[in-house]
């Protein structure tokens, strides 16, 4: 699905420059849930933030279904790319249904009536077609976060990245957010997401990457049992981990 | 009709059409040099160069402009220009000044994440200033761009120092005939009736960007 090879990024500011991530290799796999876990400033967010093409100028092969996704047209990498932002950014001049039909319509190359189909269906899957009305500002955060996940489902991308998923939502949004993903997977979607939320990542994973200091330091997989010792994930989340 | 009625008329159509026409350069052309001049947007050349127009258009009277327009600025073409054009277009130039401020001011204030939102959802540069940056901005702007046409329509009135027949030089015409300076008071109400109409159209298209209100 996505994998990357040695991906290195460096911000340069004015007099100095920080290396955000350091040669990491990692592997989003197809229809599983994948958590890039680690304290802040470990460098999940912009590992994802590399998969969105959301932060250029990285160094090492990213390649999204065996393509580079520096190949990608914009219209290719929205229809395979997913993003929901940590506070969900959704446009505040815009109705529910409106934030969910905005793309397409801007797109221009599927019909309306199938637009607001799909944009209905995506609403009551998520538990928001009752709000297709309200405006942002009217809705709490979970709300919100669902409204931004069916809103990044309106262009079918087959892969979802969400950043700090949970910094913004209470433990019932928290434990429907859990719900929402398992949903995402028997729809077939891939879902990733960077996070530091132990309990979240111990409930809704297959796959997690452990970062510190821009450096992959630990994986666990569910399927293919630990593929290192693991030690390190399970003494960050202080829970053991599940096979 | 009374030819002092027909003066005041005639003067306070100047005065709409002097502002009319110096808000259509001002807030097109300010709207354009405010979004060619914003943090995400901006080339430096054209940031800088935008920087010192409005530095030159802020740090100097309207009216010296105004009398640089007359007789300074047609010595290029050792011609001459008629007052009313010059006028208009000196007030244009001068919006273009504050209208730019005012718009680059609202888009830089757009949180960064708006323009990520419509950047992973497939818009482009235009689209996303179009859809999704320009009408968010227009709400937090409105108000100062209200202020920005009221204080065109009042600036107006020294258009009236270079022949320009508007309102207030129709008021101190007739002073100086009848030496009533009522008159003075009369002007005074109808500009007050000009910017209070204009007010509440303000306020009408205020209501319209106002999404966050009243639901």
């Amino acid at each position: 699905m996505i994998k990357g090879t040695n991906i290195s990024l460096v911000y340069r500011q004015e007099n100095s420059t920080k290396t955000v991530l350091k040669e990491v290799n990692f592997s989003i796999s197809k229809q599983r849930i994948t958590a890039f876990i680690g304290r802040s400033g470990a460098g999940k967010t912009s590992l994802l933030r590399c998969c969105a093409h959301l932060t250029t100028g990285y160094t090492g092969n990213l390649m999204v279904n065996e393509r580079p996704l520096a190949s990608f047209s914009d219209k290719e990498r929205v229809h395979s790319i997913g993003f929901v932002f940590q506070q969900f950014n959704l446009f505040p001049h815009m109705t529910v249904l409106e934030n969910c039909t905005a793309a397409l319509t801007y797109e221009n190359v599927v019909a309306p009536n199938t637009i607001m189909t799909r944009a209905q269906e995506l609403l009551t899957m998520v538990g928001m077609y009752t709000y297709a009305g309200r405006y942002p500002h009217q809705l709490s955060g979970g709300q919100q976060q669902r409204v931004a996940i069916a809103r990044a489902l309106m262009l079918q991308p087959s892969v979802l990245l969400f950043d700090e998923p949970t910094s913004a939502l209470d433990p019932e949004s928290t434990s429907m957010l859990a719900t929402v993903l398992k949903n995402l997977l028997a729809h077939g979607i891939t879902v990733a997401y960077a996070s530091h939320d132990m309990q979240f990542i111990a409930a809704t994973q297959d796959r997690i990457y452990l970062m510190e200091d821009g450096k992959i330091i630990d994986e666990f997989d569910r399927e293919q049992q630990k593929l290192s010792d693991a030690a390190k994930i399970e003494h960050f989340l202080r829970v053991p981990l599940s096979f | 009709m009374n030819p002092l009625l027909q003066l005041f008329i005639t003067g306070t159509l100047t005065t709409l059409g002097v502002a009319l026409g110096g808000l259509c350069i001002g807030m097109t052309l300010g709207c354009i040099a405010g979004i060619l001049s914003c943090r995400r947007i901006a080339s430096p050349l054209v940031a800088r160069a935008i920087q010192v127009y409005v530095f030159v258009m802020q740090g100097t009277p309207l009216y010296v402009q105004l009398l640089l327009m007359i007789y300074a600025l047609p010595l290029l073409w050792h011609g001459q220009i008629n007052p009313l054009t010059a006028g208009i277009i000196t007030i244009g130039l001068n919006s273009i000044a504050y209208v730019a401020q005012i718009v680059r001011g609202g888009i830089n204030g757009i949180p960064a994440g708006q323009w990520e939102a419509a950047y992973v959802l497939g818009y482009s540069s235009v689209g996303t200033l179009w859809y999704i940056i320009l009408p968010q901005m227009m709400r937090s702007v409105l108000p100062a761009l209200i202020n920005e046409t009221i204080s065109l329509v009042k600036e107006t009135s020294i258009m009236g120092a270079v022949g320009i027949i508007e309102l207030t030089k129709v008021a101190r015409d007739t002073v100086s005939r009848t030496l009533e300076p009522q008159w003075y008071l009369a002007a005074a109400l109808l500009y007050l009736a000009i910017t209070g109409l204009l007010g509440l159209i303000a306020q009408r298209i205020e209501r319209k960007f106002e999404y966050d209100k009243g639901h």
